[in-house]
């Protein structure tokens, strides 16, 4: 129980600080903190007013091969792809990967947007420039989704036609800034995890080649990535993720 | 030591700008090790976890608020919480590895606060204090000790500390609003 007193409330932000709880109720602080805006406050006062004891530490002499792992390990680590909250616990990070791939929770959101994206594809086929010689296979509403993990709503429509070409249209302001790109991906098989379909030109298309548009099938995950301008260097997503969601089978008529 | 924007360095993490948490590593690797250090005295522990905590620093940099001055302070905190949950999983070994050692004439935490940049307020909270229980507050904040470690280490009985931590806590928040 978090107590409602200020003064119950400020010692428990401070013990929590101080690292004087136990695991029990180190867990149920670290569940307030996510809900409970007042008390992070306060334990955000501890954190800031006891930093300065830190000073007798100096500095440890750091190996120098350790941000050469670290960058390693951001290279193959995608961005915290479930809602993070402090402190992450240590996950498998391949595993955590695969989690969110099969997510239900992006399941449902996703299975919810089919009506969105309905509705979106009856409004916005003006944005849409229709690709005249081929009609719609696929589409996906991506989910807009912060650095947090935090998905608000749709922000971004892929479009595949029959003959392979991918269109896409923003729905949300987006600005990868300079010397960053948006990536495309897609995950074809679990195992093999996703793979890039091209960095999203703006305002351009992108051409799939048969074997692959055989591949995709009704509920494929999408995902767009931030990346360096000529994409990840490493054929897997290296930055966060900004849209997410799954494929839909268009309906037989063209847009 | 030349002022630095933590909290736009954290900005730019958000961003996925890479060059900023490198900015972030080369100002601060060293201090945020010696954090997890003083808790896990183990060199090779220390390293994984600062470690982690530069990729959480990462990943969750879209998390962080904002407000001026609280970006070392943030990222200090996510070092020190996955040394503590380290320690407190692993138990404290009474042994301390070699070349991990903190050393017998090592300086006094509440002296060097007197000189310590922005140490000035929390000093004078702390004198505030009786000196076992300022004791108690830096002993839990630097070395990650328990009440109960605390207790042994002061020859105190726990329900004491207890009710020092909780007195001393009170003070300090007043204090230091």
């Amino acid at each position: 129980m978090i107590p409602s007193q200020p003064e119950d409330r400020d010692v428990l932000a401070g013990e929590y600080v101080l690292g004087l709880l136990d695991a029990a109720t180190t867990a149920e602080v670290e569940r307030a903190l996510k809900s409970d805006a007042d008390f992070a406050h306060r334990v955000a006062f501890w954190e800031e007013r006891l930093l300065p004891a830190s000073a007798v530490l100096g500095s440890a002499e750091v190996d120098p091969t350790q941000w050469a792992r670290i960058e390693q390990d951001l290279a193959t680590r995608r961005q915290a792809l479930t809602r993070v909250t402090a402190p992450v616990p240590l996950r498998p990070r391949r595993a955590m990967v695969r989690a969110a791939w099969r997510s239900a929770g992006l399941w449902r959101a996703t299975t919810a947007l089919a009506t969105a994206a309905a509705i979106l594809l009856a409004v916005l086929p003006s944005r849409l420039s229709a690709p005249a010689e081929s009609p719609t296979r696929f589409f996906a509403i991506l989910q807009s989704r912060d650095a947090a993990g935090q998905e608000s709503g749709p922000g971004w429509l892929i479009q595949v036609a029959q003959n392979g070409t991918v269109r896409s249209l923003p729905l949300a302001d987006v600005r990868p800034g300079s010397g960053r790109s948006l990536q495309l991906w897609t995950l074809w098989d679990q195992a093999r995890g996703p793979v890039s379909l091209g960095v999203l030109p703006p305002g351009g298309a992108i051409r799939l080649p048969p074997e692959r548009l055989e591949a995709i099938g009704d509920g494929q995950l999408f995902e767009i990535t931030l990346e360096p301008e000529a994409g990840s260097p490493i054929g897997r997503p290296t930055g966060r993720i900004l849209f997410i969601g799954r494929a839909k089978g268009a309906a037989t008529q063209a847009l | 030591m030349e002022p630095f924007d933590h909290a736009s360095a954290l900005e730019g993490c958000a961003r996925g700008d890479s060059a900023s948490l490198r900015r972030l590593y080369d100002r601060e690797a060293g201090f945020l090790l010696a954090v997890a250090l003083r808790i896990v005295r183990r060199r090779e522990v220390a390293a994984d976890i600062l470690h982690d905590s530069f990729l959480d620093i990462w990943e969750r940099a879209g998390t962080f608020d904002g407000r001026r001055g609280a970006g070392r302070a943030w990222i200090t905190s996510i070092v020190r919480y996955r040394a503590l949950k380290y320690i407190r999983a692993a138990g404290r070994e009474t042994d301390l590895e070699v070349g991990a050692e903190i050393a017998d004439d090592a300086p006094d935490p509440f002296a060097a606060l007197a000189t310590a940049q922005d140490g000035a307020r929390l000093h004078g909270c702390l004198q505030r204090l009786d000196a076992d229980r300022r004791q108690v507050i830096l002993l839990a904040y630097l070395d990650g000790l328990s009440q109960s470690e605390i207790a042994e280490r002061l020859g105190t009985p726990l329900g004491t500390v207890k009710a020092w931590v909780r007195r001393s806590l009170i003070a300090l928040k007043d204090c230091l609003s």
